[in-house]
């Protein structure tokens, strides 16, 4: 039995490792599948890390390094190589490694931090043969800087989003000819700043409500046809264009990894694709906590070394009570079984001062987290459907205003967050975000 | 198939492949069905040798260690006219042996397959139709032949074959343009390879061999068999990598036992004499059929596409639902695999061009729509991926099982239900050859069966233990999505038919045929490619010359 066992060894793994320690846990545990520490950041190797948290710009390795630092000082172990192929709903976790064979081991408490993946070519169905040299931005991101290999010369993108905008750069940088970036959506889901840093700085075209519609090639990736899309994103045939090239970068979004969250039946939220939780990124099962892009993706690795120390504190208290309960009744541990029909229950509560359930309008798209359990100060997470200007966002109990803010602009492509002030958490089941384009 | 079974008899055989691997063309890409036997025409080929297949795929399927489930299937209806057309399918099934038939109404479909549509009005039920991987089960009989000492030579594109002295000479440009260490695609064109080879009059002293891809679809090869009455049965080489450098001396080998050597290189071996030919080339059957001058049928590859879906959706339906067919065709089937996701397809669109596996919009527009009318809801959002494979498909309408010269034996037109029909295609095309004078003497030490390719992963917890212990690359999961060791990996290069390139390791480990589809794990799958056949990391391919994956160093490329 472990006091808390953290799946995935990354910026989300780290900081919520660091966040339990310095709260008093000793027995902790990292599981990470690959041979070292940090995550994806090792192989983003660009300049833009840390600004918020550290208040300094970092390159990848070296944000990685300032949490790895503090792993090493505090001693905290580490599974390397290992990879967690089971986790039940009484956290007992099933992994594997090639020193321990197959092995379980139970905690107290879990912290999910597995991040993230691509999206792949399969799941858009692009016309056309299975040629080499169509990769994910992030797999091409990895053979260039973590191999030193280059995946093509000629180079064309799909999606706009921060890694194929990155890669756009970086295959440039490296010599290779950037055609085009294409991105279905009229507006780029990446950040502005990359835009203007990995595109605009070394003219490379963004091709704004554009798409591939033909794949061309059978060996090794020929061309790609690319065509306008009309509103509805249907494509325009007359606007298409054949653009040679040997590569294609897909940057075509993010999906939570969470087939472990599934497996233990943690209840999901289908607009973020990770679990629903509380202001301690709790989930709906008790001593389970989720942090980082598995519980929704965030664009700065910042706001995840934040969100991980919330789960790691929140973690560390779930820990200590527990430890409190066993020692009062003299058992080792409660058993926190979910009751029956948990999943479509709010998280569970630690101290049950109010549940209040976190509902987004839709142009809302989401809120973290999506439940409040505990009248405290509570920062609200979200992230909005489409572009606006000069916004209002609302708080709202039934048709009563709890709370407004004004924001200038709100894009998909930037999380949002709002303060919660404990004063205005009343007694009520729930309340509303919703997004007033408000006079201009 | 083929090649399979003449293994068991102390012959010498070998496999000829244009491709880089074994099973590349419509056994790559087929819907996986082990028909029950109502479809074709009493009396044809297709009708007897579905039923006799269907009855052997079972206990063949056991010894391959191949996975292979009885879900049986339903053909739906839903028109009066659909109903007439089932009557006529269980009539058809009845006079070809299929047991079990039954037709149902709307409702007792229902209750078999709660999903689907309610305008369906009847069904006709097969208890015995079944589902298998179509690749795995030809590579397992690849793999198991070579295990009884059958050839396989790769990257042999057929380009000609002669009669010589009561043997075939079968040429190919591109075995000797291998060994140059670029380029050399075009000129050859596509061919499939077949061959054979052959070597009684020679001093080899190894064995057996013959090829023939399984006719289940592709077979990009023919193969000859000579009847050497071999004496060493077993395959000289150990397992690891079985092409060895041949000579192109007629008989060529040199018994180069070679260890590890790779694919694209040293191989030079292009010309191989056989008494005996199997022409199993799949859609190049006809074009093999020429080169020895057999004008007497034609082959036109025909398109399906098909999508597959995440094996969340795998048990969305337990049967493989098929449409009643019409004058419009047999409509779209929906049937989980034997690995547990969902399969939709195939659209089914005649081409010229015999390597187009191409996936066109409109096609997986069709299936959409399609499914929608079969069952009441898909999860589309679920697709991994679509693909497409090429039917070959005969002038005759029925398989064309022919000998248009001694020693010359066609295995072609292979098209539905041809993977049902491939261990019978077999078992008759052996009997052709012993009818035509090729001594059948059995191998005493022939061994039928194959360490099944996923026995680490439905090995008991225990048993994973100890092989970990043993060998410890079993506890080193590379691919995440579907939970593949790099053990595994290491296998499926190292046994035969052995993996050369990131394709041939997801057809034999199914590692990057997950949800990421080798986003995360495909650098590390190549990495051991490059070790194990010593090869740089630049010549690692997907599938074969042409499709490297990188195009050099970084630093290298700067302008």
């Amino acid at each position: 039995m472990k006091d808390l066992v953290i799946i995935g060894g990354g910026p989300a793994g780290m900081g919520a490792a660091v966040a339990a320690y310095e709260q008093g846990i000793r027995d902790i545990l990292i599981l990470e599948r690959d041979e070292l520490l940090g995550g994806i950041l090792q192989q983003c190797i660009h300049n833009g890390f840390g600004l918020h948290r550290f208040g300094e710009e970092l390159t990848g390795p070296e944000y990685a390094w300032k949490y790895e630092q503090l792993i090493q000082e505090y001693q905290i172990p580490v599974k390397y190589k290992t990879m967690v192929l089971s986790l039940s709903p009484d956290r007992e976790i099933t992994a594997a490694n090639e020193e321990d064979g197959i092995f379980t081991i139970r905690a107290r408490a879990v912290i999910l931090a597995m991040g993230c993946r691509e999206r792949p070519r399969g799941a858009l169905n692009i016309p056309g043969e299975r040629p080499a040299g169509i990769y994910s931005a992030g797999t091409a991101q990895k053979l260039v800087n973590r191999k030193g290999y280059m995946p093509g010369k000629t180079v064309v993108i799909l999606g706009s989003g921060d890694i194929g905008l990155i890669m756009a750069r970086r295959m440039t940088l490296e010599g290779a000819k950037v055609k085009a970036v294409c991105e279905l959506m009229p507006y780029s889901g990446g950040l502005a700043r990359n835009i203007k840093q990995c595109l605009d700085d070394f003219g490379i075209p963004l091709k704004l409500s554009h798409t591939v519609v033909q794949i061309h090639g059978r060996e090794r990736l020929q061309g790609v046809t690319i065509a306008r899309v009309d509103a509805d994103r249907r494509p325009l045939p007359e606007t298409r264009e054949f653009i040679p090239c040997d590569t294609l970068l897909l940057s075509v979004g993010l999906i939570p990894e969470n087939e472990l969250s599934l497996q233990a039946g943690i209840r999901m939220d289908p607009v973020t694709g990770g679990a629903v939780v509380d202001q301690d990124r709790q989930t709906s099962i008790e001593g389970i906590f989720a942090c980082g892009n598995v519980l929704h993706v965030h664009d700065l690795v910042d706001y995840v070394s934040l969100e991980a120390e919330t789960a790691g504190r929140s973690a560390a208290a779930y820990i200590m009570e527990s430890r409190e309960h066993a020692s009062d009744h003299g058992m080792l541990l409660p058993e926190s079984r979910p009751s029956p029909g948990a999943e479509n229950m709010p998280p569970a509560e630690i101290s049950s001062r109010c549940r209040i359930r976190v509902l987004a309008d839709g142009k809302i798209r989401y809120t973290v987290p999506q439940f409040i359990t505990r009248r405290e100060d509570c920062t609200l997470y979200f992230r909005v459907a489409d572009r606006y200007r000069n916004v209002k966002i609302n708080i709202l109990d039934g048709d009563r205003l709890l709370h407004s803010v004004r924001r200038p602009k709100a894009v998909p492509g930037e999380m949002e967050s709002i303060l919660l002030k404990k004063e205005l958490l009343g007694d009520f089941p729930e309340i509303r975000l919703e997004l007033e384009e408000s006079i201009t | 198939m083929t090649a399979r079974a003449l293994a068991s008899y102390c012959l010498s055989v070998c496999i000829l492949e244009k491709g880089n691997d074994v099973a590349l063309g419509a056994s790559r890409a087929n819907s996986g069905i082990v028909h029950a036997g109502y479809d074709a025409r009493e009396g044809t080929l297709k009708a007897r040798l579905n039923v006799r297949g269907s009855e052997i795929m079972e206990p063949l399927a056991r010894e391959l260690g191949v996975p292979y489930r009885r879900n049986g299937s339903l053909v739906t209806g839903f028109t009066p006219g659909d109903r007439d057309s089932i009557g006529t399918l269980y009539a058809r099934g009845v006079k070809n042996g299929v047991r079990g038939l039954r037709i149902l109404d709307g409702t007792q479909a229902r209750q078999m397959e709660p999903g689907l549509s309610e305008k369906v009005t009847c069904a006709l039920y097969a208890p015995s139709a079944a589902i298998i991987c179509p690749y795995e089960l030809t590579i397992a009989a690849v793999g198991n032949a070579m295990d009884n000492g059958v050839e396989l030579l790769t990257g042999f594109q057929v380009t000609d074959i002669k009669e010589k002295d009561g043997f075939f000479e079968i040429l190919s440009a591109s075995g000797a343009m291998k060994s140059l260490p670029d380029e050399g695609g075009d000129a050859v064109g596509r061919a499939d390879s077949s061959c054979g080879r052959a070597d009684s009059s020679c001093g080899s002293t190894d064995d057996p061999y013959d090829r023939t891809d399984s006719p289940c679809g592709r077979a990009d090869s023919t193969c000859s068999s000579t009847d050497n009455p071999c004496d060493s049965t077993d395959n000289p080489y150990d397992r690891t990598n079985s092409t060895y450098g041949n000579t192109d001396s007629p008989c060529g080998r040199t018994d180069n036992p070679c260890g590890r050597t790779n694919s694209t290189h040293n191989r030079k071996e292009n010309k191989i004499y056989a008494r005996y030919v199997v022409n199993a080339a799949g859609v190049h059957a006809d074009e093999i059929a020429r080169m020895a001058g057999d004008f007497s049928f034609r082959i036109h590859p025909r398109r399906g596409e098909y999508m597959l879906l995440d094996r969340e959706c795998g048990n969305l339906v337990s049967h493989t639902l098929f449409r009643t067919p019409s004058e419009k065709g047999k409509g779209v089937l929906i049937t989980p695999t034997v690995d547990g996701n969902l399969l939709l397809g195939p659209t089914s669109q005649d081409l010229e061009d015999r390597g187009d596996t191409s996936v066109t919009a409109e096609g997986l527009e069709w299936i959409r729509n399609s499914a929608l009318e079969t069952l009441s809801s898909v999860p589309f959002h679920k697709t991994i991926t679509s693909f497409c494979g090429l039917r070959a498909v005969g002038d005759t309408g029925d398989f064309i099982l022919t000998s248009p010269r001694p020693g010359f034996i066609n295995a072609a037109g292979i098209e539905s239900p041809g993977l049902s029909a491939a261990p019978a295609i077999a078992e008759t095309v052996v009997e052709m050859l012993a009818d035509q004078g090729l001594p059948l003497r059995k191998k005493e030490d022939w061994n039928p069966i194959r360490r099944p390719a996923h026995a680490f992963r439905s090995a008991s917890l225990e048993e994973k233990n100890r092989i970990i212990r043993r060998d410890k690359t079993y506890g080193r999961v590379v691919c995440r999505c579907e939970t593949v060791t790099e053990g595994e990996i290491l296998e499926a290069i190292r046994q035969n038919p052995p993996a050369r390139d990131l394709d041939s390791v997801k057809r034999r480990t199914r590692a990057q045929m997950g949800r990421c589809q080798g986003g995360f794990c495909m650098p590390h799958i190549a990495e051991l490619l490059s070790r194990e056949l010593d090869i740089p990391f630049e010549q690692v391919t997907k599938s074969g010359a042409g499709s490297e994956i990188i195009v050099g160093r970084t630093k290298e490329i700067m302008p």
